[in-house]
């Protein structure tokens, strides 16, 4: 991530309703390196008015103002006067609370060990999947001392995410030269290989879901890491499978689905809502926070038809598994640089005008164009 | 008739719904007889030389409708069952081409159990000839079961999942051969199309034939279709069907382009498939006074064994079901009636991925694991005898799909006699694969295919269809697809299909 020079003079803007006893910005702001404007404002309107001038501006709110800081930063940023940064003290999301799906925007959460609506489990699990490029600080509370306690680190922290750089920041595996010259040859016909460069394409961290919540990405993100984990095929950065799922589920299906389950895209959001369920009570914490043994025994009891939680029906969940193995698997498979590491050369049986196929069939034999793959294993099965 | 098409206005001869294996021979035989057809298909038509082997893209020739699966043995769609585009499922299918057994025709006669159809082999096995003849198919000469016969073209080479499968046959005493297949392996040039070229193994059989050495319809029985003028009409969905003041069929409604049309007809002849037929009657109400549409429907017991060998075996290369073996057709130890066919299997990535995933139950490190083995696995599959159930069945859901016509409700229960035959084959192809040398052997329960839901016979009570394809109430309705087999039989159904339609034809002549 490249860092940037704060533009100067920047100005703090607080959400700070009169009368509501809010956290000591003046501090804060000493702390947060250059020294930032204060501006403290009472309602959202005199906030949006303050960020109208012109300055250069970041966006702050504690506790129950932050929904709004969320929802006016979402505005802003349409209106084309986006805060370089929010900074979000304790925050405490009301459950149903209104809030916009996604805020791409540098963001410093703050948060409070132990204390319920601002704990970084809550956080993590509830708040964290709307801010992509959000960073999580967690200090012990009350959060009435916060600044008196933590100032200087939340200000060196703040000081940090102003300079980040919200360019898109993309993951994913690269594909092997080999495979990629493969690709490139005439074995490959024009259309397949405009396919395959399509979906080489790397996967970005603030990917915006197209079908499921933020929250129910963030779960199935952790999910699909149990269920295929992609260690020992890619070394650096997996194939963000979650939300190449979620890009299908926005489209239109393929051609069937359990009678007993919702509509695709609606039995992936109950299930993870229901594993997420499960996870709290079966484990103390959502599913994004607990530890991968509990994440491994809550699938497990999926997979097995006897996860019990609010939600979807043990043997719904059993069949939505199902599912869930299939789509993850289709979605790695089907990856150029996951045939690249496997030595899959499906997709290379013909170019065009000359639809080649394979000469080299038969049992042990392989023509000497045809890839090998890294993380191909032989028939040694342990 | 020119090029152009038929007037929607002007009644035509005939209306056939769906251009598959059903309806194409049929369409054929019409226009080549000097009728006026117009073929409604739903899909596209496509390109071959753009198919592609990447297995997400070429769900395109997919029938990609919602389909709802219930039952204790849901079905899989999508992918496996159901095609769109002009040449229906043959664009995807596997083009594994046997002979449906003569003793499959009687096996209530012979068993006590399912049902007879109302004529015998001897009956189908001249338009079964005729079929292999005028697609091209391939295969062993001599042929060691059943009736002797020839197979015009030479069986395609065979993979390593052939090989491996003819060596663990041998070791136990179980005849294989070169399965008879649907593809041609020397150039073949037809006049009203062109040229198909030879089988180069390129193994994407499931995601369309680019070079067309795949025998389906839309490289056979459709050019010679719309050489003698029939109007073949893609993206035309059928939705609903006319009939006029006595009760006969008058016209067709369809929707194409999102705008609803009516072509009228004098005859109307769906050929959807085991679904989409039962669906539209079901959805319109029609040629139901037995109650028996959408009853009845049947799958092939389709279990599959995989392991893993030493050597590569590369299972996405050269055609995938190169082998068979007959010998499973009534085996002495069965404690199932019926039998049915093995092949070897090779297989594409994702599919075979997507088999792993749902029928072994993998996740986790495991799943990984296995899956970085691919090009060192095989596998064996057959494809059983599924006995009538009238519990098994479409319906019509709650739900309405995009042109408003209610989602299709398969339920879909094994049997004992499914399951007795899955196990017994699990048995015999796990020996086989033991005898050649697999480890890590796991079998896949699954069924595939689609059969019934308006069952042919002679008692209007009990059928929907006469023994030649037509509506009991109605009689200018024909139905020309696997949707009236009484038994599902051992055999995939394509040979059976197109040869039922050509027989229709001759029946829609006379009539």
């Amino acid at each position: 991530m490249a860092a940037s020079e704060p533009a100067l003079p920047l100005t703090l803007i607080c959400l700070q309703p009169a009368g509501r006893r809010g956290p000591d910005w003046g501090t804060l702001a000493a702390h947060i390196s250059p020294n930032p404007m204060l501006h403290l404002a009472e309602t959202v309107e005199a906030a949006r008015a303050a960020a109208a001038n012109g300055d250069a501006f970041a966006l702050a709110a504690a506790g129950a103002d932050a929904a709004a800081a969320m929802i006016l930063t979402d505005k802003l940023i349409e209106a084309g006067i986006a805060p370089r940064a929010l900074l979000l003290l304790a925050p405490v999301m009301a459950q149903g609370a209104a809030r916009p799906d996604m805020v791409g925007l540098p963001t410093l959460v703050v948060a409070v060990h132990g204390e319920t609506p601002s704990s970084p489990e809550t956080l993590r699990a509830r708040l964290m999947p709307h801010l992509p490029y959000g960073r999580l600080l967690a200090h012990d509370g009350p959060d009435d001392t916060l600044i008196l306690r933590h100032g200087k680190a939340i200000g060196a922290a703040f000081s940090e995410i102003l300079m980040t750089d919200t360019g898109p920041i993309e993951t994913g595996p690269a594909i092997d030269p080999a495979f990629a010259a493969l690709l490139a040859s005439d074995h490959v016909s024009q259309r397949t290989r405009e396919v395959m460069e399509q979906r080489a394409k790397p996967d970005f961290q603030a990917y915006a879901p197209k079908a499921l919540t933020p929250e129910a990405l963030a779960i199935l993100r952790a999910a699909t890491l149990r269920v295929l984990p992609q260690e020992g095929v890619f070394d650096t950065d997996p194939i963000d499978l979650a939300a190449r799922i979620d890009t299908r589920l926005a489209t239109t299906g393929d051609g069937w689905r359990f009678a007993e389950l919702p509509p695709d895209a609606q039995a992936y959001e109950q299930a993870l809502h229901t594993l997420d369920r499960a996870a709290m009570a079966r484990n103390g914490g959502p599913f994004v926070v607990v530890d991968a043994a509990a994440q491994d025994d809550l699938l497990t009891r999926a997979s097995d038809g006897t996860l019990e939680a609010e939600g979807l029906s043990a043997a719904q969940m059993q069949l939505w598994f199902t599912d869930l193995r299939a789509d993850c698997v289709q979605t790695f498979i089907t990856h150029p640089a996951t045939m690249g590491r496997l030595g899959i050369d499906s997709i290379a049986n013909g170019g065009d005008p000359v639809h080649q196929g394979f000469a080299e069939i038969g049992l042990g034999q392989r023509a000497d164009w045809e890839p090998t793959g890294r993380a191909s294993l032989g028939g040694d099965v342990a | 008739m020119s090029a152009a098409g038929f007037d929607n206005r002007e009644a035509v001869d005939v209306v056939v719904i769906g251009t598959g294996a059903g309806g194409a021979p049929l369409i054929a035989e019409l226009a080549q007889a000097g009728r006026s057809v117009v073929a409604l298909e739903a899909g596209p038509s496509f390109e071959p030389k753009r198919f592609t082997p990447d297995e997400p893209t070429a769900s395109e020739i997919y029938w990609l409708h919602e389909r709802l699966s219930g039952g204790e043995t849901p079905q899989a769609f999508g992918g496996n069952n159901s095609g769109t585009g002009v040449g229906g499922s043959l664009l995807h299918y596997g083009a594994f081409m046997p002979r449906m057994d003569p003793r499959d025709f009687t096996l209530h006669s012979e068993t006590g159990k399912g049902v007879d159809w109302p004529f015998g082999a001897d009956e189908l096995m001249p338009w079964i000839a005729r079929v292999e003849a005028e697609i091209g198919v391939s295969g062993p000469t001599p042929y060691p079961w059943g009736v002797p016969r020839t197979y015009a073209y030479a069986p395609p080479t065979r993979n390593a999942p052939a090989q491996i499968m003819a060596r663990g046959c041998e070791t136990l005493g179980i005849t294989c051969k070169d399965a008879p297949a649907a593809v041609i392996t020397a150039e073949r040039d037809q006049p009203e199309f062109g040229v198909r070229h030879a089988c180069v193994n390129c193994g994407a059989c499931h995601q369309g034939c680019r070079n067309d050495a795949k025998s389906g319809v839309h490289n056979t029985y459709l050019p010679v279709a719309r050489a003698h003028g029939a109007d073949i009409r893609p993206g035309c969905m059928a939705t609903g069907i006319v009939l006029d003041g006595r009760g006969r069929v008058e016209a067709v409604i369809y929707v194409e382009g999102g705008v609803e049309k009516r072509q009228a007809c004098r005859a109307l002849v769906l050929a959807a498939g085991a679904v989409e037929t039962a669906r539209l009657l079901l959805h319109t109400g029609l040629a139901n006074s037995s109650d028996q549409v959408g009853r009845n429907y049947m799958t092939h017991v389709s279990t599959q064994v995989w392991g893993t060998f030493d050597e590569e075996t590369r299972p996405n290369h050269g055609y995938p079901s190169a082998l068979i073996t007959e010998d499973m057709m009534r085996p002495a130890d069965a404690d199932f009636v019926g039998g049915y066919l093995m092949q070897s299997l090779g297989m594409m990535p994702a599919t075979w991925g997507s088999l792993v995933a749902r029928a072994r139950g993998l996740w986790g490190p495991g799943l990984t694991r296995y899956l970085r083995h691919y090009n060192h696995v095989a596998g064996l599959g057959i494809n059983g005898e599924c006995l009538p159930r009238p519990e098994n069945r479409v319906t019509l859901s709650a739900e309405r799909d995009a042109m408003g016509l209610p989602k299709p409700r398969i339920d879909h229960s094994y049997g004992p006699n499914e399951i007795a035959m899955h196990n017994h084959a699990t048995r015999v192809m796990t020996r086989i694969w033991e005898a050649a040398g697999a480890r890590d052997i796991w079998a896949a329960d699954r069924a595939a295919h689609m059969i019934g839901t308006c069952r042919m016979g002679t008692d209007a009570s009990t059928s929907v269809v006469d023994p030649h394809g037509r509506s009991h109430d109605i009689d200018n309705l024909w139905i020309c697809d696997h949707s009236i087999f009484p038994s599902a039989a051992a055999a995939n159904p394509a040979l059976t299909i197109m040869a039922l339609s050509l027989r229709t034809a001759q029946a829609i002549q006379q009539s």
